[in-house]
């Protein structure tokens, strides 16, 4: 059985993979930039979601590739 | 500075937004058309799009467009372009949205996830290496077979299909399917039935959706 307590709500996984879809997948055309969802940042790099946060991102010296 | 638009889909030409249709911001859709295809966009101005009501705007527009039958070809989020670049979208991928657009015409997407299994994975804290990583391949495992049994349950109504393992990062089993409108409840209905066969597993279906797994 499922873990109780961890299981996500079915409106909370409708959400994940809206998400999963709209940040990761449809077709690409060019450009970069950088969006935050549920108030973290997140970095694309052309157009390829980064894991990780503005700050770590710019701890590696990456912001120089980044448009905000 | 010019002025950006931010970008959501593509059609064929013809298809407009419904009216009011508002996008990131609240700005209203308009498209750009070339008299082949048709690029949805909307002015960025000042607003920003940080946030999840973002991502909502901008699967909301895309749903628009499916609205009235249409099956677009949805971009992916955070695409921003000049204005005077609007029309060098189309003529760049004119191929591309040709072949898009003929593939899509008349499906959407369909979503299927797996959570769970009938053990739980010890904490790398408390477990012995060997436990840990027997427990990993075990429930790496019994996602295989799991999805392996929901692709064979509705490959008579699948066209394309996008797998999702469990890896790093993630412990659900996903897969998107590319399929008929007119066999969403078919669909639908032979996953239910299949419930059954996995009391181990949270199957949850999601969609429809534009078909975003397949316009990469």
């Amino acid at each position: 059985m499922m873990a109780e307590g961890t299981a996500l709500a079915t409106d909370q996984l409708q959400l994940v993979e809206l998400v999963n879809r709209v940040l990761d997948r449809g077709a690409v055309i060019s450009g970069d930039m950088v969006i935050s969802v549920a108030g973290v940042d997140l970095v694309f790099v052309g157009l390829r979601l980064v894991l990780c946060s503005v700050e770590t991102a710019r701890a590696a010296s990456l912001t120089g590739a980044v448009d905000g | 500075m010019a002025e950006r638009h931010w970008l959501y889909c593509v059609t064929r030409a013809g298809c407009e937004p419904p009216e009011g249709t508002a996008g990131i911001g609240g700005a209203g859709v308009f498209v750009v058309d070339d008299g082949e295809h048709a690029l949805w966009a909307s002015r960025l101005g000042d607003r920003s799009p940080r946030s999840i009501d973002g991502v909502r705007c901008h699967n909301a527009v895309v749903m628009a467009a499916m609205a009235g039958g249409v099956t677009p070809v949805p971009l992916r989020f955070g695409q921003v372009v000049d204005a005077e670049e609007l029309p060098a979208v189309l003529e760049a991928h004119r191929l591309e949205w040709r072949k898009r657009l003929d593939e899509f015409a008349g499906t959407l997407e369909l979503g299927v996830r797996l959570d769970g299994g009938d053990y739980r994975v010890p904490s790398a804290d408390a477990a012995s290496g060997r436990q840990f990583m027997e427990a990993l391949l075990r429930r790496r495992r019994e996602a295989l077979e799991a999805v392996a049994l929901v692709r064979r349950q509705v490959s008579a109504y699948v066209l394309r299909e996008h797998l999702q393992l469990p890896e790093r990062g993630r412990d659900f089993t996903g897969v998107a399917h590319l399929i008929r409108r007119e066999r969403t409840e078919m669909y639908r209905r032979s996953l239910d039935e299949l419930t059954a066969c996995l009391p181990h597993f949270r199957l949850t279906i999601s969609g429809p959706w534009p078909p975003y797994s397949f316009a990469a």
